[in-house]
């Protein structure tokens, strides 16, 4: 299940990054990754939420900083 | 909700995004050594994501630093806001694209409105941009003042703020504005209430509405109803409070398409790029059924029969089309004379014969049928849409000719009419007496083409024509046409010098220009105002500083009868010479050899253009078969 989540969060990334080579590791978070940028966080909340049905709260998406955060949120909401 | 219906975000006209999107961009070189333009455009007329708009933006960056491309027609937007544009830009730009525009969005600095229009070397006005588009909302615009109590909400404050901008990007940037109406609010305040009583939000906004709607056109601004669109996706999807606080973007990120669309088309339409002819496709298009198979008795097009109604329903919007100016022509598999069946005995056709331009029905392909009607009206094939239910012919047409537009259809002829409609084909941002009969005129070239094909020798044709031109100098009547026409003519155009009504209005009361308005009629009808001639006082030389003429009225000596007008004005103002300007674009190769065919010798000329010059000493009148008319 959590594969699943996981590789779902990968295709999510790949697009909204515009990176198909990109490999989700857990050291993925906001601080290291450039393109992760204010406008690519909107766009990445959008995104992972159109893709597993769920809404996030402004707290949430506060949170959502680094892959290991996004993960857990995902598995806790869907 | 109807899981299956269209929504109007979604641009259901478009083709659907290809999966190959990704491959064909990253195809296109990024040398600039062949013209980026065409597999761009095509790259855009589909259904785009953010990140396929943000991706065409950037190519178009990266392509627009090695070489102009040759087929898209530049145009630089200045951008005010109070919300968030970095979603904005990019969905402008690949948004242009597919109506062949190469834009270069220049955006003010965040909460620096007022500086950016009254400061003459703000960066938007230092830009000399053709347009300013004024994205202002209720968060931006003073709607509201407590001051005084009750009633907090009112639209004066706001009206006043949208005029200074208005004022500050004529004055110092010498650009058209493009103003938006502003969405109702979501929220109410009293309920039902707030639409009747003064001080609401909603009834402050509704006033506002008015308002610009009333006096934007006026000096030549431009209205970009962003209310309508709000209203038409639905003010519940259109308001995202969480996107506003996150990011302040100023409305729901799902509509970003369709607010592109929207203020791409007003600057295409002010380009000259809206579409002016409908070709519709017959069998389950302008009926149910096929009338070689079903015969006359067996075709839907009965009312009270729910098939029929859904294609008489495309027939009256395809009539509407035509009220307002656009030409019809018929493209169809059949035979002609079962094609015309219909028309001629089915009481249910709202369609006749008479109301179609151009009627090809033959077995030959679509796209080399297309390129006849075309060929026909005089006009380009980047001036057709086809509406088909057959998606093979459908795409058959794209792969041989991206040009024409081609709304995408579902099964359900019901929902033919508003892809065609919402697909903003014929967008207009101004209409003119000229517009109204433009049908009838692109109906009376397809006849004289009958003609010319019968009469074979070009002067008798010409003269049998029977064809009055009429001179008269700009005046208030003909300006808002006049404008029209400068800025939007493309092909026929020296030196395609863009001026705004308060540009020409000037004109019509300056001693160092003359102007020409010209107008043509003809046995077949009224052609309307075909060209438009600035001329400006040099000393004894009359430089002729723009000179435009509608393509239509081509290869009938009216060059030469403007030019046999010019030489006798300048000679009777004292002139010695007339000097002919051409500045060459990518689109103006029609007339880079008008002067030296009108008898103008060459003479040296700045770096971009070309001088000609007519020495009126001795100068004979051409012989012209039309017959001049003085206003």
């Amino acid at each position: 299940m959590n594969n699943d989540i996981r590789a779902r969060l990968e295709a999510v990334f790949r697009e909204v990054f515009d990176n198909d080579a990109l490999q989700l590791t857990d050291a993925i978070d906001r601080e290291s990754f450039e393109a992760w940028d204010s406008l690519g966080h909107i766009r990445l909340v959008s995104a992972v939420e159109e893709d597993f049905g769920i809404a996030f709260t402004l707290d949430e998406i506060e949170t959502m900083t680094s892959v290991p955060q996004i993960l857990a949120l995902v598995a806790v909401k869907s | 909700m109807n899981p299956g219906r269209l929504a109007l975000t979604d641009l259901p006209w478009l083709p659907r995004l290809s999966p190959a999107f990704k491959t064909r961009l990253a195809d296109v070189p990024a040398d600039g050594n062949a013209d980026w333009g065409p597999p761009l455009a095509a790259l855009a007329a589909q259904q785009l994501g953010l990140t396929q708009a943000m991706a065409l933006s950037r190519k178009l960056r990266q392509l627009r630093g090695t070489k102009p491309s040759k087929a898209l027609t530049p145009f630089r937007l200045g951008l005010v806001s109070n919300a968030t544009v970095d979603f904005i830009v990019p969905f402008l730009e690949a948004t242009a694209l597919r109506y062949g525009i190469a834009l270069e969005v220049v955006a003010a600095d965040y909460g620096q409105q007022m500086q950016a229009a009254l400061d003459p070397n703000s960066t938007i006005n230092r830009a000399r941009p053709d347009a300013v588009l004024l994205a202002l909302d209720h968060h931006g615009l003073a709607l509201r003042d407590d001051s005084a109590g009750w009633p907090p909400h009112r639209p004066e404050a706001a009206l006043a703020q949208l005029r200074s901008l208005r004022d500050g990007f004529r004055t110092h940037g010498g650009a058209v504005c493009l103003v938006q109406t502003v969405p109702a609010p979501l929220a109410p305040q009293f309920g039902s209430l707030d639409a009747g009583l003064a001080g609401t939000l909603r009834h402050a906004v509704s006033g506002l509405n008015t308002a610009l709607a009333a006096e934007v056109g006026q000096n030549g601004d431009v209205l970009i109803d962003v209310d309508w669109l709000a209203q038409s996706v639905g003010l519940d999807t259109w308001y995202d409070d969480r996107a506003w606080h996150l990011a302040k973007m100023p409305f729901a990120q799902n509509v970003l398409p369709m607010y592109a669309e929207l203020v791409v088309r007003a600057i295409a339409a002010m380009r000259g790029k809206a579409r002016k002819c409908l070709v519709l496709d017959l069998d389950n298009t302008l009926w149910g059924g096929v009338i070689g198979d079903d015969g006359l008795e067996g075709i839907a097009l009965n009312q009270g029969d729910p098939r029929g109604e859904a294609h008489r329903a495309i027939q009256a919007a395809a009539l509407e089309l035509r009220r307002r100016g656009v030409v019809l022509a018929v493209c169809s598999k059949n035979d002609d004379a079962t094609a015309r069946l219909p028309f001629r005995s089915h009481p249910g056709m709202l369609l006749k014969e008479d109301d179609i331009a151009v009627f090809v029905a033959n077995w030959e392909d679509k796209a080399s049928n297309l390129e006849r009607i075309a060929q026909r009206l005089d006009i380009g094939i980047d001036a057709l849409v086809l509406l088909d239910d057959n998606p093979a012919e459908r795409e058959q047409v794209r792969q041989a000719l991206p040009q024409v537009a081609v709304p995408e259809l579902g099964a359900d002829p019901s929902d033919y009419v508003r892809c065609l409609m919402l697909g903003g084909y014929f967008e207009s941002v101004a209409f003119t007496p000229d517009d109204l009969s433009r049908a009838a005129q692109y109906q009376g070239n397809a006849q004289r083409a009958v003609l010319q094909d019968s009469s074979r020798d070009l002067g008798e044709f010409l003269r049998s024509l029977e064809m009055h031109i009429r001179f008269a100098p700009f005046d208030a009547q003909g300006r808002k046409r006049i404008t029209q026409l400068i800025n939007k003519t493309n092909q026929f155009n020296a030196t395609t010098r863009r001026y705004t009504e308060a540009q020409v209005e000037a004109m019509e009361t300056s001693a160092t220009h003359h102007t020409l308005q010209i107008n043509l009629v003809d046995r077949f009808g009224d052609n309307g105002m075909i060209c438009v001639v600035i001329c400006t006082v040099h000393g004894d030389a009359w430089h002729v500083d723009s000179w435009l003429m509608s393509c239509r009225v081509l290869n009938r000596k009216v060059e030469e009868a403007v030019c046999n007008r010019i030489a006798q004005a300048a000679r009777a103002a004292g002139a010695r010479r007339v000097v002919g300007i051409y500045v060459p674009t990518p689109r103006n190769g029609m007339v880079a050899e008008l002067y030296p065919r009108l008898g103008f010798a060459a003479a040296p000329a700045p770096e971009g253009e070309q001088r000609w010059v007519l020495e009126l000493e001795g100068h004979a009148p051409f012989d012209v078969p039309l017959t001049v008319v003085d206003a």
